[in-house]
Formats: structure tokens, C-alpha cells, sequence
């Protein structure tokens, strides 16, 4: 297809930005059947890591598991890229057990360029994108630094951290959302034009130092598990099924994830001297200084943040991790900073095991915009100009897997809006995913989102391993897996269920169920057919059976849930004028205009007796009709 | 038609909602409605009417879930289909005495009942396609005027003492909270020690300060309970002159009701600001029969729950007694007052002893009025005096109030027991967050972003 003609014959879907969130966008896209034409700034910059060699991680791992499940291609391409593999909490029960990989940066931005490569219906371009072409309120396509304007159906904003960024090291300040990247200037001015709103963030991230510059006697190894927990579900998709670069030969890859091929990351932490040496510097600090105004996350502080809120305490720790298995560059998490340059030097050099390192890269702080997200629906479409998708940092979140997610859902609802389709939305009680995107489009962001557990309310069923089962449905309306992958899922689904019941009713001594005896941790042997099991059905249905009683709670409080979910405020539902309602909830309200009952309930500032008064409005409006 | 959880919403159908219809003060009548599945069960367990005509008045007794009567009431059904909400429905006309109303409440909740919020009966009319949409924009309206006024309410509240409490309360449970998550959420970082056995204790000591509160509910909310005074003494000491004597004083208001037995006659009479149930009791005498060990027995069961007890001697007589000794010892670190009844004749009491010396003593003259309004002064100051000395957090607690803390309480007291239990501390999460939603029905609302804001101000995270 000719990029330079498109005005007759637009693209279905054009993703803006080849990050995380990007690349699923355009996959998901073609996948469902688009004609999809992804833009970056830089073919190079792919799917890249701007700050930690790693995948995964509390809440993050289990929504990479969930990407999966909805046919995403992060899982697998971590699967492969990975140098280490590990679960966390394990000490806690399975809902809350998470994990995580670090990653070979490169390879894993190889492999993600290559399968774009490799997809029919997806083409890659590299060039600016400097504004949407927008006529009545509605997108029909980007304008780009080269001067030629591309025309599509829908087009899918991903473009990160890269509006109005500006990179602090110390006093010294250089436009870019990436060390060696460019800024995007013109895109903000654009957005703002059509009026949507804008507010600005700040991250940061740690130097990189070089490792045969570190003295791992005083360091102690992190070491992978054994016997790794890989995010994709290949029990109902082998490898050979999965959309593979590697069957044609075209890009191979070792991967090997035995502990001993693993690469273990180090611990380390700061000392008094550190914290001496950035106490004495705060003024030069751009953060202390005042001249960053965006705000920062507050689970990701700076290590100057660290130091002076939290000075009691004698040493933070500091983990080395390797940028990959053929290169010597490490990521010094822990150590994120905006100081100077030779402060940083100075600083790092009190930690044990980095008195001689030598930094590569330095640590810098970035400032950039975002859009207000609650400017979204909840199919990631935007509420002031229609079909214009946003994905990923652009919305206020941070990381990876969060941009992955939000990718892949604007990616598949935007094909689905070429193609006259409609949306599809995940809702809270689904999974992290549904989490994610309600949480942003109802509540806003007042700092860069990341997800935790605990925002689920249903956290207890959303164990990693159940990924699969709960998104089952939302495949009756995508086509991301093939059929064969869903009856394996159906089947496992069974499988299940048919166990989890034999279990809880079968007797085998004194009046004791296999449930009775495993919920009070008593030894017994399993039928021989079950055993037989694949693990990860096994573990489901342990996991169902053992914690029974605290999963049916959780269950009947995702049915009331549901059903709130279900009452629906029409779209050209007015709130003006309706009598008890108080002005700040009218306010919150039309600007965030909810879909559903539940979701204005959980609009920051509206209360039970707001909610009440709507329910009574939208049934007398359906009665009047 | 179910929305979020069962507390957390009015809107919720399937409950059985009641409310006093009448306003709740001083009346000739109180109109108690109920509505919904309940009600035909209701009538048959408290009104003793097993298949209620519809729309018939029954005269009958309402006994509560002790089957204790408490009042004469006339009970009307409404059947499914007729009544003003469209489901089944009754109406309960009893005294229009505020007290005996708020048992009667108070009884309806214990049997499963939920206290209807603001419009909630005509929601239903609505909801059930009774009414029109002008009559629901009025409902909205109304919900959203006593929604400010209950604001209003709750923070005038003796200077919001009682909110204030719940607030800091609310952000000690969501602080428990933060200590869990965060272990959860931040596996990796350096947190310190795990901090459950901290949490535990920490949630026992909001637990006993809610249940603190409850009982502030209970004890000191004098104006809206009655509270329970017992006479007790030897027979022919004038304990029934003094009892009658005391009720003539308010007989215009006076609420008669039998007592159970013979011997045991208690009337209800507001004093003032509060409203007392005097117990006559048996005189207590050297037991010579079974009946007589049973009436004894009740009498020190009445006692035992009094909030003060009268204790009658004759002043003529040589006292105390062996079984004024008896009495004495029941009502040690109780209220009471001693009365000295036929003050006009000469003194024989001795109450030169010890146990003796703690307590109030009154000379009472059957025919001096003015004893008697001076012992009634004495009975109020005592009965007053209590509310504020016990009342620690200065505040007063009403039904709505209590019942949301008491199932935040419930709510903790599951999360402990899981946490001892060693399950893995995610599992006490939803009851703390149900704790917490609980408390959000009597101040403002408290979510997620507020737990954050105290996660990241008391641990160090960004491993």
C-alpha cells in the first residue's frame, strides 16, 4: 500500500508509537483483521525498556498473564527474551503470588520488531507524527514531519513520554523523552486545539553503570527459581502454535531457564555516606530546586526522595540487574535521581560493591505531558474527538505491562470500529485489565498510575493461574486466539469445574471430604486421575477447593457488583437540573459521563445518596420513554 | 434490584426496610410502617396474628424477640400488589410514646429488618411502578435534603465528638490496612519486619474502642432509652405507696401495663428530659416456698439489669437484716439509693455500716409530697449524672450510628480471626474493607487513594 495515497483507501487503524503499548495496539489490530500501519519515531527504539530489564512484578506480572489470555504478544516475547525468572510471594497464597522476569532489553526489542515484521496485515513506517487530521469532531487520520498526511479509519495514540519531554541531569536540561530520543512538540499544541486537556507527569530513572566495574564479592546474588512460572499459557497454546519469527528460522534465540543458565541479579544498598553526599546536594536537585513541576510516582521516589522522607532509616537497597546476556550494562534500581552528573558519580560510589563503577549512562529525570484519561470511554476511545484511540504512558500510567494492556484493548477496539464492530470492554470483575482501564476513564490519575493489587476489589479471584478462565468470554467477541485455543480453554474450564466438585464431595475417611482434609492441611494422596492432571489445572483446583469458603464470600460480592454494572445511564443522559443532586457530583459527572451506575460510584467525590438519586432519574427517564 | 454491597446501598429490594411514620416525639400515636418479604412473618412472630385480614385493623400485642410485650398496638396489612410500596406491607399503630416506639425499632432490626433511608418507601412505590416520575423527582429531591441535613446532624453532634471519633477510627482501620498491603503489593522492598502480629493487636484495640462506643450507645443515650428502675426492699416497708406515689407525679403521661405475674407491676413515666420503667418487686423475705424462691429470683434479675436501684427499709425498724445484707450485696458498684420510708416515725435503722456509707439515702414521707419530688430530683440527678460521667467520648450514638458500628466491629473481629489463622493476611483485606464501607454510612466516604496515601507515608517503597 502507498503511504503517500491513502485518502481514498485509508488504513483501518494507524498506531501512533511502537512502545509496550503500541506494538500490542497494532498486533491486536492486524490480528482482528485490519489493514494496520504503525509509526515511530524510531525503528531502532522498538518495544523498548526506558528504564528496568525486567517484566513483570507484584500485579504487573499477573497482568502480562492477562495479556495472554486476551491473545497479547508481551507474555510470550518475555518468555523468550528472559534472563531470570521468579515468582514473588510465594509465601502468600496463590491470589496474591506474582512473576516476573528480568529480560534481555535487546532481544526482547528484536523479537517484538520482528513479529510486527512478520504480521500481513500490519506495516511499520518511520516518521513523526505531528498532529491528527480531525473534521467535525471526528479523526480521519496524521499528519507527519515528512509532510504527508495518512488517512485511516481510527488511529491509536500511544506516543509514551514523549510529549513536551525534557530530560534533567542537574542543571542540565535537553528536550527528549529518552536519553538519545526525540521530543514531540507540535502534538500537544494539537491535542489542546481540539480541546483535549493535558497535565504533566514526571519519572525517572537510574544511571547504568558497567559491570566489570562492579566488585560482586561485596554484592549478594539474586538468584532465579528453579523451576520457572513463564507468563504465556502454553498449556492451551503450545510454542509451536503461537505466532513464532523463530519457526522460520529468520531469528533464533537460546533459551534456556534452568537456574544455572539464568543470569542471577545483585543486592547491594546505600550507606550513611550516600545519604551525606545527596543531603549536601539537594540544591542542585532539579526536583528540590523547584524547577520540575510535574509530579512524580510515589511508589518510584528518586533516591534523594527516599532520603529525606524517610531519614531514619540507616541504608536503602539497591538492586544490580543485567541490561542482558551480551552486553555489560547494568540497571542500578534504587537509584533513580536527577542530580548532577558528578554528584551521581560521587554518590554511587559509597554503595558497597560500587566504589570503582563506571557510569554509562546517567540517571535523569524526565518531565512530559499526559492526557487526562478520564477524557476516555472505557473502549479507550476518546470522548472529545471520536476515532482517536489512547494507549499506555500518554494516559497517566506507568509502566510496561499497564501500557501493554491499554494497548491491546485501544489496538483491538479501534480495529473493531473500522471494521463496525462494537467495543469491548473488561470490566473490574474480570480481571487487572478491567482494573486498569476503569480505573483511569472513571477516576483519573493524580500521580503516574501503576497497578496494585489492592485496587482490585476481587483481588482474591484473580490468582495469575485463572487468567485464562476469566477472559474466556470476552473471546466470543474477538478473534486474538485461534478457535483451537479457546475449546482448550473451554476444556480446561471443565476440567475444573468437574474437579473442584469431585473434591469438595467426595468422602475418603470418616465422613471427610478431599476438601475437608486439604483445607485442614492433612497429608492424603490424590486419585491417581487427577494427579495425571496437567499443574496448571491442579492448581486451580487446589487453589478453589483449599480457600473455599473466602472464594465464595469474594464471589458473591462480584455478583452484586455485576448487577450494578448492568444498570446503563444513556448516553445523552442529563444531570443538570435534576433535583438533590449536589453540584460538585453534577460537575464530576458530566465530565466524566459514566456508562454504568457502578462506574459513576466510584467517581471520586460522589457519594451513596448521588448514586441513589441517579438510579431513580435513569428509571424514570426509561419510563417516560 | 441489588447494587454494590448490601450495606453500602438504600436500593437494595430484597430487604424488609421499616421506619416510624409518625414524628419521633411525644404523641397521642406512632405509626411504625414495614415493608417488604418480612412482613407476613412479623405479623404472625411479634403481632401473634397468624393470616391478617388485608386492610383490617387487628387490635393485638407486640412482643418482641424475647416475647417480652411491650405494647397494644393496632396492626394493618396491606398485601402484595395494594399497598403504597407494592409489596407487602404493615402498619403498626402503638403509644406515641418515642421510647417505646425506638424498642419496638429496635426489635423489627433484631428480627432482620433494616432501618429504611430517606425515600425509601416511596422508591419502592416507585420502583414497583406505584408512581410517576414528578413523584420520584420529588423522592430525589427529598434523599438529597436530608442527605445534607443528616450532614448537618451528624456534624453538630455534641460538636461532632462522635464523627470525629468514627474519622479517626476509619483512618486507624484503613492504616491496619496499609500495613498489610503493603507487604502484599511491595514483596521486594525493604519494609522491616512483617508486621501482623502489630496489626492484630492494633485491630483488637479498635475493636474494643468500637465496642466502647456501642455500649456509649447503649448505656448513655438516656433520651432515647428507657431507662429501667427497680424498687426492692422487705415487704410493708411502703415500697407500692412510694411506687404510686412516684407515677401520680406524671400520671397525665403514665403508661399503663401489667406486669407479668401478680407481684411484679412496672409503669413507664418521663421525668423531665428521660423516661423511666419503675419495677414494683415482691417484697424479699425468708423464702418459705418454691413461688416465692422464683419471685426472688426474678427480683435479682431486675436488679441486675437496673440502672438504678431503690432500696426501701423502714426506718422504724432494726435493720439491716440478714436479707437486707443480701439485697446490699446485689447492688454492690451499682446505682442505688437508700430509702428510709416512714420518715415520720422514729429512727431505729442503724446504717452506721460500711456498705452502707457509699451510697444515697433518702427519708421518704408518704405524706410529705415534697420527699417524695426530692427523691425524684435525686433519681433524675442519678440517672443524668450517669450520662456524663460514663459517656468518656462526650458524644451520643443513635441507632443508625451504633448499627454501623457494630457490624464494622463484626467486620474486624472476622479479619483478626483470620489473621491468627494464618491463611495469608490478603483474606482479612475484604473484611477490613467492609469495616471500613461500614464506617462510610456515617462519615464521609473513605477509599483506596486514602489507604495509598498512608501506605506510602509509612513505608519507604521504590525497591
Amino acid at each position: 500500500m502507498n503511504i503517500s495515497d491513502t485518502k481514498q483507501n485509508p488504513y483501518d487503524v494507524i498506531v501512533c508509537g511502537a512502545g509496550h503499548a503500541g506494538c500490542e495496539a497494532a498486533l491486536a489490530a492486524a490480528r482482528s483483521g485490519s489493514r494496520t500501519l504503525i509509526l515511530t519515531g524510531n525503528l531502532d527504539s522498538i518495544a523498548q525498556m526506558s528504564c528496568n530489564p525486567a517484566v513483570g512484578g507484584q500485579a504487573k506480572g499477573q497482568i502480562v498473564r492477562e495479556i495472554d489470555a486476551l491473545g497479547g504478544e508481551m507474555a510470550h516475547n518475555t518468555d523468550i527474551s528472559a534472563i531470570q525468572f521468579k515468582l514473588l510471594n510465594t509465601s502468600k497464597g496463590p491470589s496474591v503470588r506474582a512473576p516476573r522476569a528480568q529480560c534481555d532489553k535487546k532481544e526482547y526489542q528484536f523479537r517484538m520488531k520482528h513479529v510486527l515484521e512478520q504480521n500481513a496485515n500490519l506495516e511499520i513506517f518511520q516518521v513523526l507524527v505531528t498532529g491528527l487530521i480531525v473534521k467535525n469532531g471526528v479523526c480521519l487520520g496524521v499528519k507527519t514531519s515528512l509532510d504527508i498526511e495518512i488517512y485511516a479509519k481510527t488511529v491509536v495514540v500511544t506516543t509514551g513520554t514523549f510529549l513536551r519531554a525534557l530530560m534533567y541531569v542537574g542543571e542540565n536540561k535537553s528536550d527528549g523523552g529518552r536519553l538519545g530520543d526525540h521530543t514531540s512538540k507540535g502534538l500537544s499544541a494539537d491535542f489542546q486545539k481540539y480541546g483535549i486537556k493535558l497535565g504533566r507527569f514526571k519519572t525517572g530513572t537510574p544511571p547504568r553503570i558497567l559491570g566489570s566495574s562492579i566488585d560482586f564479592t561485596k554484592t549478594i546474588k539474586q538468584y532465579g527459581d528453579k523451576n520457572p512460572i513463564k507468563f504465556a499459557f502454553y498449556d492451551t497454546c503450545s510454542e509451536q502454535e503461537r505466532f513464532h519469527v523463530e519457526h522460520k528460522k529468520m531469528f533464533h534465540v537460546e533459551h534456556n531457564t534452568d537456574k544455572t543458565s539464568q543470569v542471577p541479579c545483585e543486592q547491594t544498598n546505600t550507606t550513611a555516606a550516600t545519604a551525606n553526599i545527596i543531603r549536601n546536594n539537594l540544591h542542585k536537585s532539579p526536583l528540590y530546586k523547584g524547577d520540575i513541576s510535574g509530579i512524580g510516582p510515589r511508589y518510584c521516589p528518586s533516591i534523594e526522595d527516599k532520603i529525606v522522607k524517610f531519614k531514619d532509616k540507616d541504608n536503602h537497597r539497591i538492586y544490580l540487574e543485567p541490561e542482558g546476556r551480551n552486553t555489560d550494562e547494568w540497571y542500578v534500581n534504587g537509584f533513580s535521581t536527577s542530580l548532577p552528573f558528578d554528584v551521581q558519580i560521587k554518590a554511587l560510589r559509597t554503595i558497597p560493591g560500587l566504589e570503582n563503577s563506571q557510569i554509562i549512562r546517567p540517571a535523569y529525570a524526565v518531565e512530559y505531558d499526559y492526557a487526562f484519561p478520564t477524557q476516555l470511554s472505557l473502549s479507550l476511545e476518546s470522548n472529545v474527538i471520536s476515532c482517536v484511540f489512547f494507549a499506555g504512558q500518554i494516559n497517566g500510567t506507568s509502566g510496561y505491562e499497564e501500557a501493554a494492556a491499554q494497548g491491546l484493548i485501544a489496538g483491538t477496539n479501534a480495529s473493531h470500529k473500522a471494521q463496525g464492530k462494537s467495543a469491548v470492554i473488561i470490566g473490574r470483575e474480570i480481571g487487572y485489565i478491567g482494573v486498569l482501564i476503569d480505573d483511569l476513564t472513571s477516576k483519573g490519575v493524580t500521580e503516574p498510575y501503576r497497578m496494585f493489587t489492592s485496587r482490585a476489589e476481587f483481588r482474591l479471584l484473580f490468582n495469575h493461574g485463572s487468567s485464562e478462565l476469566r477472559y474466556y468470554s470476552v473471546h466470543d467477541q474477538t478473534s486474538l486466539i485461534s478457535t483451537k485455543r479457546k475449546y482448550k480453554i473451554k476444556d480446561k474450564i471443565e476440567s475444573i469445574r468437574k474437579w473442584t466438585y469431585f473434591l469438595n464431595r467426595t468422602k475418603i475417611e470418616s465422613n471427610k471430604t478431599f476438601g475437608d482434609l486439604l483445607r485442614s492441611d492433612q497429608k492424603f494422596d490424590f486419585p491417581t486421575e487427577f494427579s495425571s492432571l496437567s499443574n496448571e489445572i491442579k492448581e486451580e483446583v487446589m487453589y478453589q477447593v483449599k480457600y473455599a469458603g473466602y472464594l465464595k464470600r469474594e464471589l458473591q460480592n462480584l455478583e452484586k457488583f455485576k448487577h450494578s454494572e448492568k444498570i446503563i445511564i444513556p448516553q445523552d443522559f442529563s444531570y443538570d437540573g435534576i433535583p438533590g443532586l449536589r453540584k460538585e457530583s453534577i460537575e464530576k459527572l458530566n465530565s466524566v459521563s459514566p456508562n454504568t451506575l457502578g462506574h459513576a460510584s466510584r467517581i471520586p467525590g460522589v457519594n451513596p445518596s448521588d448514586v441513589e438519586i441517579l438510579m431513580i432519574m435513569i428509571q424514570g427517564k426509561s419510563i417516560r420513554k | 434490584m441489588k447494587i454494590l454491597t448490601e450495606e453500602a446501598n438504600s436500593l437494595t429490594m430484597t430487604d424488609t426496610i421499616v421506619a416510624l411514620a409518625t414524628p419521633h416525639s411525644q404523641s397521642a400515636l406512632g405509626i411504625i410502617r414495614i415493608s417488604g418479604i418480612k412482613a407476613l412473618k412479623i405479623s404472625k412472630e411479634a403481632c401473634g396474628v397468624l393470616c391478617p385480614t388485608p386492610r383490617y385493623a387487628h387490635l393485638t400485642k407486640y412482643k418482641s424477640i424475647e416475647n417480652e410485650v411491650l405494647d397494644q398496638i393496632i396492626m394493618v396489612y396491606y398485601e402484595k400488589g395494594k399497598s403504597f410500596t407494592s409489596e407487602n406491607c404493615l402498619e403498626l399503630t402503638c403509644h406515641g410514646n418515642p421510647f417505646l416506639t425506638e424498642q419496638i425499632l429496635s426489635d423489627l432490626l433484631n428480627r432482620g429488618c433494616r432501618l429504611a433511608n430517606p425515600g425509601e418507601f416511596t422508591y419502592r412505590a416507585f420502583a414497583n411502578g406505584k408512581i410517576d416520575l414528578t413523584q420520584a423527582e420529588a423522592i430525589a429531591d427529598l434523599i438529597g435534603a436530608k442527605n445534607k441535613q443528616a450532614l448537618m446532624l451528624a456534624n453538630k453532634n455534641l460538636d461532632g465528638n462522635l464523627t470525629k471519633k468514627i474519622r479517626q477510627i476509619q483512618s486507624r482501620i484503613l492504616a491496619q490496612q496499609s500495613n498489610i498491603e503493603a507487604f502484599i503489593d511491595f514483596p521486594e522492598d525493604d519494609l522491616g519486619d512483617k508486621k501482623d502480629g502489630q496489626v492484630i493487636n492494633a485491630l483488637n484495640d479498635i475493636s474494643s474502642e468500637l465496642k466502647r462506643l456501642i455500649e456509649v450507645g447503649k448505656k448513655i443515650n438516656v433520651f432515647n432509652r428507657c431507662l429501667k428502675v427497680v424498687l426492692v426492699g422487705p415487704p410493708n416497708v411502703g415500697k407500692s405507696s412510694i411506687f404510686n406515689k412516684i407515677i401520680g407525679i406524671d400520671r397525665a403521661i403514665v403508661n399503663p401495663e401489667a406486669g407479668t405475674t401478680r407481684d411484679f407491676i412496672d409503669y413507664k413515666i418521663n421525668l423531665g428530659k428521660i423516661t423511666i420503667q419503675l419495677h414494683d418487686t415482691a417484697g424479699i423475705r425468708p423464702v418459705e416456698n418454691q413461688i416465692e424462691e422464683a419471685g426472688i429470683k426474678k427480683t435479682h434479675i431486675l436488679i441486675q439489669d437496673a440502672d438504678l436501684t431503690l432500696i426501701v427499709f423502714d426506718r422504724s425498724m432494726p435493720y439491716p437484716s440478714k436479707i437486707d445484707k443480701e439485697i446490699i450485696l446485689k447492688v454492690k458498684n451499682k446505682k442505688c439509693i437508700f430509702i428510709l420510708s416512714k420518715s415520720d416515725l422514729p429512727r431505729v435503722v442503724d446504717l452506721s455500716e460500711s456498705s452502707f456509707r457509699n451510697y444515697k439515702t433518702k427519708m421518704v414521707s408518704i405524706d410529705d409530697n415534697k420527699s417524695i419530688v426530692s427523691l425524684i430530683n435525686l433519681i433524675q440527678e442519678l440517672l443524668l449524672k450517669e450520662s456524663t460521667i460514663e459517656n468518656e467520648f462526650n458524644m451520643s450514638v443513635n441507632l443508625r450510628q451504633s448499627s454501623a458500628l457494630i457490624k464494622s466491629r463484626d467486620a474486624i473481629q472476622r479479619s483478626i480471626k483470620i489473621l491468627e489463622d494464618k491463611d495469608g493476611s490478603e483474606f482479612s483485606v475484604p473484611d477490613l474493607k467492609d469495616a471500613i464501607l461500614n464506617l462510610n454510612y456515617v462519615v464521609e466516604k473513605k477509599d483506596h487513594e486514602d489507604m495509598l496515601d498512608i501506605l506510602f507515608s509509612n513505608f519507604c517503597i521504590g525497591k
